[in-house]
């Protein structure tokens, strides 16, 4: 029974009793008994809170023994953000000999509780076969756990086993929808793939327009691959409307970053863009930002 | 017809990659002089102690710092290609491409974590030699740790187009590049090249400690 409905039954009840003593009493001390649970939940809260944030603070400071110490308690009586901590540093051996085993262990706590992020680190663990042995079939089960609630890195690794049939039947239409979930959420890496897929025509139908959509929105966020396609069509005007200045800083962004094929496609394309279409180029990449 | 003798082509071919090797020798061995690369490794360590020592910013950004200086100083395409042995030959150019960025942040991160978990550690040079046909340098390193033995570290570093770049860091000997091959290949030997990339990718995915809200 919640505290909001106790509270409801205790003031129906008082005022059912109005002239009761007996009825009022009762009511009182049901009043009394919700207030201090109320409080108590709300100490108890603030107190946890308070201890998870000492942990991150000594974490931050590189006491990482500290850390472990605040938090420990906390994973034991079952706050998942503890207990995915606490596998965080197994894994990277922080404050704790590194252990993959001891890593998946206190994931799987934090993921019985619902933690998505947990339930996307055990399903690393099997990729790569750290703490476990590998499985494909289980990272995706814990994937699909991930992706359900919402979880884009997870929604983007789905894709990709779909892509690749690695532990699930190879389907590219289930693997576009996966990754077109991500992109739509943003997520750089998931658009540049969803570009590639409208491109060749993989688990969509082909379209040079929505590929250049998806390329131009992961080059914005600074994936450099795509920084490198996109330029090329804002200069060759292939599926966006062309535009040589805005194409060759995407190439010289790309080539900064070291993209050996952007700096090819400068080399080559920079020949038939104007002096003009050069300098704004140039002058727009650098004061270039990604947007996130 | 002429048709060439298949032994006396075979010794020239032999003749031609051993003149190769001798000027790639003297060229390198000319550029990378043990007192530099001596100097270049103190530099660098004092740089990344500087940093992981700054209790000013958050560790996450001080191990981000360290990244970034690594990307600068590892020979990443060499090791890259050397980890990966015959299976670089038979991929793909999008699989070259990818594994090259992923490659890059999996040696990266994976250093900078493990860095990130040392705080005031005493650093010394203890020697420095050059080593192999191709002039590279071993420079010797002792760290002194709070608790437990000194941990003995050799890292191989050629000077090549202007710069110095590490090839590899040897910890009580065991060599981190020839171990990551030995990784690499038994992953390469079960899912392909392909695998190597979804293994990569699945370890640059996984989620860091969580800050609280």
């Amino acid at each position: 029974m919640t505290v909001r409905k106790l509270m409801m039954i205790g003031k129906r009840r008082a005022r059912n009793s109005i002239g009761s003593c007996k009825y009022r009493r009762y009511s009182l001390a049901l009043v009394a008994m919700v207030a201090t649970t109320i409080m108590v939940n709300c100490e108890v809260i603030a107190s946890a809170k308070a201890d998870f944030r000492a942990g991150w603070n000594a974490y931050q400071n590189g006491n990482f023994i500290g850390a472990l110490k605040i938090w420990k308690p906390l994973a034991e009586k079952g706050d998942p953000r503890a207990q995915f901590n606490i596998g965080v540093m197994f894994a990277e051996g922080k404050g704790r000999a590194q252990s993959y085993k001891r890593a998946v262990q206190w994931w799987e706590k934090a993921a019985e509780n619902g933690d998505a992020e947990a339930q996307h680190n055990i399903a690393m663990a099997y990729i790569v076969g750290n703490g476990v042995e590998q499985n494909y079939k289980k990272a995706v089960d814990w994937l699909k756990k991930a992706s359900d609630l919402g979880l884009v890195r997870s929604q983007y690794a789905l894709g990709r086993m779909y892509d690749y049939g690695f532990g699930i039947d190879q389907d590219q239409v289930k693997a576009a929808k996966y990754v077109a979930l991500a992109a739509e959420k943003g997520f750089d890496k998931a658009q540049y793939n969803l570009g590639k897929r409208y491109r060749d025509g993989k688990g969509v139908s082909r379209s040079l327009g929505l590929s250049a959509k998806w390329f131009l929105a992961a080059a914005d966020q600074g994936h450099v691959r795509a920084q490198n396609h996109i330029g090329v069509r804002l200069i060759r005007g292939k599926g966006i409307e062309k535009n040589p200045a805005k194409g060759l800083m995407y190439l010289i962004l790309a080539t900064k970053s070291g993209h050996i094929k952007a700096a090819e496609h400068r080399a080559e394309l920079s020949a038939d863009i104007s002096m003009k279409d050069q300098k704004a180029a140039e002058k727009m990449a650098n004061s270039w930002k990604p947007i996130r | 017809m002429f048709r060439p003798n298949v032994s006396i082509m075979r010794w020239v071919c032999i003749a031609i990659f051993l003149t190769s090797l001798h000027i790639a020798n003297e060229n390198a061995s000319a550029a990378t002089v043990p007192d530099d690369a001596k100097r270049y490794m103190d530099k660098l360590a004092t740089k990344t102690l500087g940093i992981l020592g700054d209790k000013g910013i958050p560790l996450t950004e001080r191990e981000h710092k360290v990244r970034t200086l690594l990307g600068e100083n590892l020979a990443i395409e060499a090791i890259g290609r050397f980890v990966v042995g015959r299976a670089w030959r038979s991929a793909s150019n999008e699989q070259k491409s990818v594994y090259r960025d992923l490659f890059e942040s999996f040696i990266t991160l994976t250093y900078a974590k493990r860095l990130g978990g040392y705080a005031g550690e005493q650093f010394t040079i203890t020697a420095s030699k050059n080593v192999g046909k191709k002039g590279d340098v071993l420079v010797t390193t002792e760290i002194q740790r709070p608790s437990g033995p000194p941990l003995k570290a050799s890292w191989r570093i050629r000077y090549s187009k202007g710069a110095f770049l590490i090839l590899d860091v040897m910890v009580e000997g065991i060599s981190m590049v020839v171990a990551q091959r030995a990784e690499f290949t038994t992953i390469i030997k079960k899912s392909g090249m392909q695998g190597l990339i979804e293994t990569l990718r699945a370890k640059a995915s996984s989620f860091g400690v969580r800050a609280p809200k």
